[in-house]
């Protein structure tokens, strides 16, 4: 925390303030779980051989389960979801979670890129594993 | 028929509204590892990407259609984006209706964007069994959602 880049969000989002590095742990039992609560019942989300099927790595994350939690980094800074006016991403590759306890780790950084008058747009990189899985990610939060 | 760039501007909109209730806010909140402690009161208000969750009942309606010929299975979500003008709290009635905005044919694929719009409706106004697709519903947009889906062409032998 000395980084001095790392300040209140109450510092008026300025260009360049960064948010504080967010950590947010997946497991298979999150994705069974994220299944229910979206009914995206896809099986690509659970089942080993439906993912193998379609020639993925093994089972994947919704990609909205990703944008959700990695939203958290801003939103948990912010202290208020209903300031969040904007939010795209580009699903870049897949993020894979493994059938054991450990699961795999989003890893969300970003800062202020942007302001106009009344929102300011917040640039947010998305890893698992150092690999980029969201990628162009801007949230847009009202001021 | 398929999918081709004469579907641009064709809507699809459901029948009746769906219901936010704060049992699936709760759940919802749940699922993303974003709700206050047990001890917290429930928290009031959706988390914004539950939009999709409505959005998604579009999205059914939209691969339903027989003269579209895609099928969700050989479809890839390569771009999501939304627009949030109001949190979905607990007692919404979301009228969801999707409008294709763009298909683009490549090689082996059309890369489609379709947008929702989530209409709250205002109180007493019901849904309808017969919705007029060219017709908004009535209500505020609370949020919209832009996807670009990624969607393979059958091979001739799944096709067959």
């Amino acid at each position: 925390m000395s980084d001095p880049r790392l300040m209140s969000p109450d510092a008026d989002l300025a260009v360049g303030v960064a948010l504080p590095e967010f950590h947010a742990r997946l497991t298979r039992s999150d994705l069974v779980r994220y299944a229910g609560a979206s009914t995206d019942f896809n099986p690509i989300h659970y089942s080993d051989h439906a993912a193998a099927a379609l020639g993925l790595p093994g089972v994947i994350a919704h990609g909205l389960l990703t944008m959700g939690v990695a939203l958290r980094a801003v939103t948990e800074w912010i202290g208020d979801p209903q300031r969040v006016r904007g939010y795209s991403a580009h699903f870049a590759r897949p993020v894979v979670v493994p059938d054991d306890d450990a699961g795999v780790t989003l890893v969300v950084t970003g800062s202020v890129a942007s302001q106009t008058d009344d929102t300011a747009l917040i640039d947010l990189n998305v890893t698992c594993d150092e690999v980029a899985v969201l990628t162009r990610v801007v949230v847009e939060v009202a001021r | 028929m398929s999918i081709s760039s004469s579907f641009v501007g064709r809507r699809y909109r459901l029948a009746y509204p769906y219901e936010v209730s704060q049992a699936k806010i709760t759940e919802f909140s749940r699922a993303l590892g974003c709700l206050p402690g047990e001890e917290n009161e429930p928290n009031p208000i959706a988390p914004p990407t539950m939009a999709a969750v409505i959005a998604a009942q579009a999205w059914e309606l939209f691969f339903a259609d027989a003269e579209a010929d895609i099928a969700l299975s050989r479809t890839i979500h390569g771009d999501q984006r939304f627009e949030f003008n109001a949190p979905l709290q607990a007692g919404d009635r979301i009228l969801a209706v999707l409008e294709v905005e763009a298909v683009r044919a490549r090689t082996a694929m059309e890369i489609i964007t379709v947008r929702v719009d989530l209409h709250r409706l205002p109180a007493g106004v019901a849904g309808t069994a017969a919705p007029d697709d060219a017709v908004d519903p009535p209500g505020a947009i609370v949020a919209r959602s832009w996807s670009t889906l990624v969607h393979r062409r059958p091979s001739t032998e799944e096709a067959a």
